[in-house]
């Protein structure tokens, strides 16, 4: 399964993407530090997006000031289809100033929730270089700590045109502009799970089955709400987009209801529902909500395939 | 308190009811209408059969309104009647309208205005109306969408539309169901056609089940198609207003007001 490839941004243009991979936390703080410092000896501004802990490191060194600032990504860390529209808002203060801007981003790898959300936040690395390919010009460092999964680095690197090793900027070998992204397979619906055919007429009875796999799980209220109005989205993509019909699956996996949609339809652009709708624009809202109000959204579709979408909803305890 | 509710007969109407009524190929339109000028006698009504006019047989109808002929607005021409019916000492008025189909967009669009005007009529002066519609000239989305503007149905195999908007009070219309892309060019069709009418819109959605991103963009559209007006909704849920708020509809330019 793969996307097309991201346009890439030459070293010293546009939008920059560097890989920073450290082991412990004193590494952490020299590279981020010194990446800090350079971008205000420079006269830039900075985000910074990392989690909580790694942030009181850095703001013992450097305060929040109106060069640095750091932002709470605790409502967007464990969403990777909801980061790129964060990055968009968090610089789009500097540039629409015209102020240079850089960024430091960390996913919060240490407490990552499922095998499925580590692989979308790696594949949210990949779609970054497609989604600022045009612009606006900034600067993100993506610290990575290599205790953590050390064999994962190289699937990190293949994300990440550039590499900072002992304070300088390389090219990152690894990383092809060209190359599709590499998925892991899409694990297999754990059992039991419900099937439900859909087309045209059938979303209300869609709903019904949904509510009805939910409440098995207590999963109600506002939480199911937002699940209905999400997979009514996906579903309606399929009457209209995918060929007209769909299959829906519904499983329990991992503390999660996981709702995946079949159809045979062709998703062509991999930033679908990642970028923030614009209110006169005519539709381009429904995967957008869905990024917005599931937990984990997994997309995949070819065009000799079809889409497979799966909303991931957290159970309550 | 208005409520939407399905008839199986005629009998069962009360003053106010809005009905939409399909008949089969099978019904007649002569022997509906004279059981509901007989009807009408029964409860001290006065009748008023609105249509081309009726083909022979039809001498039992004493008032007919032929939609073709009239000076003036059909709406204008049944408050009349019902103001003449007050001071006629009659219980109320009650119209058949029997609802011909046109073939320009123009006589589309005066279906709604008809419609909404008639559920507002009935709503505001305790008429009672039943629009009927013939299976056979109609095609059945089109009634689907009609029956949406009915807060009440009557026939051999009445459908209840997956929302409907009815007034409720003097200030409001109630929207209820649920409103998702296979109702959402009606639902902006009946947003707009409200809002050539006045300013301001309230809708009361503490029944509205659904609304999903084709409904909210049909609201947004209808809200700015027109200058200086105002949609005000009461009674959404948390969902609805998040989901409002994160299809970037919440500006000033749309000009949409979200209440618990």
């Amino acid at each position: 399964m793969t996307f097309s490839a991201p346009s890439s941004a030459a070293p010293g243009a546009g939008y920059r993407h560097e890989l920073y991979p450290y082991s412990g936390r004193d590494a952490f703080v020299e590279g981020a530090l010194g990446f800090i410092q350079d971008a205000l000896d420079g006269g830039e501004a900075v985000v910074v997006a990392v989690p909580q802990d790694k942030a009181s490191l850095l703001r013992a060194e450097i305060r929040d000031e109106d060069a640095v600032r750091y932002v709470d990504t605790a409502g967007v860390a464990h969403h990777p289809g909801r980061l790129i529209a964060a990055w968009q808002e968090w610089i789009q203060e500097y540039t629409s100033q015209g102020r240079p801007v850089r960024g430091i981003g960390e996913s919060p790898w240490d407490t990552v929730r499922t095998p499925a959300e580590a692989e979308e936040l790696r594949y949210h690395e990949w779609l970054l270089n497609k989604a600022f390919a045009r612009g606006p010009a900034w600067w993100l460092l993506c610290p990575y700590d290599i205790a953590h999964d050390k064999a994962a680095l190289t699937e990190m690197a293949r994300c990440h045109p550039e590499l900072r090793q002992d304070g300088c900027t390389m090219p990152c070998e690894d990383y092809d502009p060209h190359a599709p992204y590499r998925f892991t397979p899409l694990t297999d619906p754990c059992d039991p799970y419900e099937e439900f055919a859909y087309s045209s007429g059938d979303l209300p009875a869609l709903r019904e089955k949904i509510a009805a796999c939910a409440e098995l799980h207590g999963l109600t209220g506002r939480r199911l709400r937002e699940l209905h109005l999400a997979a009514t989205e996906v579903a309606t993509n399929s009457i209209r987009h995918g060929g007209g019909h769909g299959v829906l699956r519904t499983w329990n996996e991992e503390h999660r209801l996981v709702c995946e949609f079949r159809d045979a339809g062709y998703i062509e652009d991999p930033l679908v529902g990642r970028r923030r709708p614009d209110a006169r624009q005519v539709g381009g809202r429904g995967m957008w909500l869905v990024h917005q109000l599931c937990d984990l959204v997994e997309i995949r579709s070819a065009p000799d395939e079809g889409t497979r979408i799966r909303l991931h909803t957290e159970l309550p305890e | 308190m208005r409520a939407p509710r399905t008839l199986a007969t005629l009998d069962e109407v009360d003053p106010g009811d809005h009905v939409c009524q399909v008949l089969d190929r099978t019904d007649h339109v002569i022997d509906c209408s004279r059981s509901f000028v007989a009807d009408g006698a029964l409860h001290g009504d006065k009748v008023v059969i609105v249509g081309p006019a009726l083909e022979a047989g039809s001498e039992f109808a004493q008032l007919v309104l032929d939609p073709a002929r009239l000076d003036g607005s059909l709406l204008a021409a049944v408050r009349r009647e019902a103001a003449d019916a007050d001071r006629e000492g009659f219980r109320s008025l009650r119209v058949l309208h029997h609802v011909r189909p046109g073939c320009r967009a123009e006589r589309t669009k005066e279906l709604w205005r008809s419609e909404l005007d008639l559920e507002e009529f009935a709503a505001d002066t305790g008429a009672l109306v039943v629009c009927v519609y013939s299976g056979a000239d109609w095609d059945s989305s089109t009634l689907e969408q009609i029956g949406c503007v009915h807060p009440h149905s009557l026939g051999s195999r009445p459908k209840v539309p997956a929302f409907q908007v009815y007034r409720t009070g003097k200030e409001g219309w109630t929207v209820n169901g649920i409103v998702d892309s296979d109702g959402a060019v009606a639902f902006g069709t009946i947003l707009c056609t409200l809002l050539a009418q006045r300013a301001t819109v309230r809708l009361l959605c503490h029944a509205l089940e659904f609304l999903d991103g084709a409904g909210m963009s049909a609201l947004a559209d209808a809200a700015r198609h027109l200058p200086d007006r105002k949609v005000i909704l009461e009674g959404t849920n948390d969902t609805v207003r998040l989901a409002w708020e994160l299809s970037g509809f919440a500006i000033p330019e749309i000009p949409v007001v979200m209440t618990p």
